[in-house]
């Protein structure tokens, strides 16, 4: 991943949090947004070495797709 | 942010229009011809039922719970815990459907427009633009739809004409005489791809009368299977069947194809420029679903402090969740159709069996069927039995199918006129 789009969603998270902590009136609200800082975070890490994770390398969801493909150009 | 704007029944039916016309444009027909050849122009017909359902569910639940949207009305109805897992089911189909459909989005770009752009800074782009719309009122989505859908519609309906030149009707023959199972085989996938009407469930707090949902998605539906009607039939006229099972962007192959004069070479660009704006509506739509389902698991059923948060994690997810551009218009083409009807199955009948369970006072109906109505109905019905008939002996003599396409043309404009019609008498009476 891109070095500059990480300093990039850095800044972007950080601004987002001092502007919209007011906004934040609950614990709900704040759990929420930290939930999905946490799973930025998860996903910059994971992607770092590797490139990508394509959804069609699902087992299931590649025989789906297939399964349809081969159905429709019979 | 979740305000509580209504809006008119035809800014909700353009918008209809701008969710299912645009995205079904440039990556759909090649995998509908592939499906159906030559008789893929037909495809659309069997998805204004789908679509004239979905707008009967809507109504019905605007009617049930005035006021409230589709989450609100789930949770109402199911209780917090599994109203909010099966919330969560819909919220997972909703951003898979938006990062499918970016991939395809900035996939094009990067290939078409801006090649030497790193694709994750186009998809940024977007979303931080996505991300813009969704802070500020549902209202000013649907009036700079308003805008940019009508010049859309205006220019788009034309095309036939701005190709005239280039239109090859023998490439249409032998049509329908591969008996019935080729046009039901294009209907599944065109049923498919207005599956993202179910968005509408996130603005049904947006309605003023539970009526004026149900006629804004009824004309918008028709409206839009006819324009994807057209468009397929310049597709497969213009390119050949054959050629578009073969093309990716064959949306964006065919307004090449424009010629009008020397001058005018590069309509195109034009076209293209309404295009993006029309897309971009389309996605904004999508993403403030997904936001107004995950700000209902809040006390404060507002969004605003995940707006960006969120569309950065739909930004990370688009540019890895695909390897290449043909997996991600293959999934788009064949893996989104059954995991969009098993999610709006399972969404749907758990939402009405818990509105049954509990029960309610009767409602009078404000809903009452006109001669147009009936008329849609009939026409629909009548451009079903032209596929059908044209099928069965199409393939005896080509004078048949192409008997059967002329009554199918003209079932589909009568058809379109009652809807308009029908929205007519139905916005007229109200004033």
């Amino acid at each position: 991943m891109d070095i500059g789009f990480i300093v990039f969603v850095i800044v972007l998270l950080i601004g987002t949090a001092v502007v919209k902590w007011k906004n934040m009136k609950n614990l709900s609200s704040k759990m929420m947004f930290f939930t999905i800082v946490g799973l930025i975070v998860i996903l910059i890490i994971i992607c770092i070495k590797h490139k990508a994770y394509s959804i069609m390398s699902v087992s299931v969801i590649r025989n789906m797709v297939m399964g349809l493909y081969d159905l429709m150009k019979e | 942010m979740q305000d509580r704007m209504k809006v008119t029944a035809l800014q909700m039916s353009l918008l209809v229009a701008s969710l299912l016309i645009a995205s079904n444009m440039i990556t759909m027909p090649t995998a509908l011809t592939m499906a159906a050849q030559q008789d893929a122009w037909y495809a659309y017909l069997f998805s204004i039922p789908y679509g004239i359902g979905m707008a009967y569910i809507m109504w019905r639940l605007v009617r049930s719970s005035p006021e409230k949207n589709m989450y609100e009305i789930m949770q109402q109805s199911l209780g917090k815990w599994f109203g909010g897992l099966m919330n969560g089911v819909l919220i997972a189909y909703l951003s898979m459907d938006l990062i499918t459909q970016l991939r395809i989005y900035s996939d094009f770009f990067s290939s078409s427009i801006l090649l030497r752009t790193p694709q994750i800074y186009i998809l940024l782009m977007t979303m931080l633009l996505l991300a813009y719309y969704a802070g500020g009122s549902m209202e000013h989505l649907f009036r700079t739809n308003v805008v940019f859908i009508t010049l859309f519609i205006g220019f788009y309906t034309l095309t036939p004409i701005f190709l005239l030149n280039e239109i090859d009707l023998n490439k249409l023959q032998p049509s329908l005489s591969n008996g019935v199972i080729q046009p039901l085989k294009g209907g599944f996938l065109a049923i498919g791809s207005f599956t993202d009407l179910i968005v509408f469930g996130a603005f049904l707090h947006h309605v003023r009368k539970p009526r004026d949902i149900y006629i804004a998605m009824k004309t918008g539906v028709i409206y839009s299977a006819f324009m994807l009607t057209i468009w397929l039939f310049c597709v497969v006229s213009v390119v050949s069947p054959i050629l578009s099972t073969r093309l990716i962007y064959i949306g964006w192959i065919l307004v090449q194809q424009i010629h009008v004069t020397d001058f005018l070479d590069r309509i195109d660009l034009f076209l293209i420029s309404l295009y993006v704006p029309i897309l971009l509506i389309k996605f904004a739509a999508v993403y403030i679903a997904i936001l107004t389902g995950i700000a209902s698991y809040t006390k404060q059923k507002k969004f605003d402090f995940i707006n960006l948060p969120v569309g950065i994690v739909v930004t990370i997810l688009a540019s890895i969740t695909f390897n290449n551009t043909d997996e991600v218009s293959q999934f788009y083409a064949f893996g989104i159709t059954p995991i969009s009807i098993c999610v709006q199955f399972i969404f749907l009948a758990g939402l009405f069996i818990g509105l049954g369970i509990k029960k309610r006072k009767s409602q009078p109906a404000d809903l009452k069927v006109n001669g147009s109505g009936i008329g849609v109905w009939l026409m629909l019905a009548g451009g079903a039995a032209a596929i059908i008939a044209g099928a069965t002996v199409g393939n005896q003599h080509g004078y048949y199918g192409l008997t059967s396409a002329c009554l199918f043309v003209c079932f589909l404009l009568v058809c379109v006129y009652f809807s308009m019609r029908e929205f007519a008498k139905a916005i007229g009476k109200r004033t």
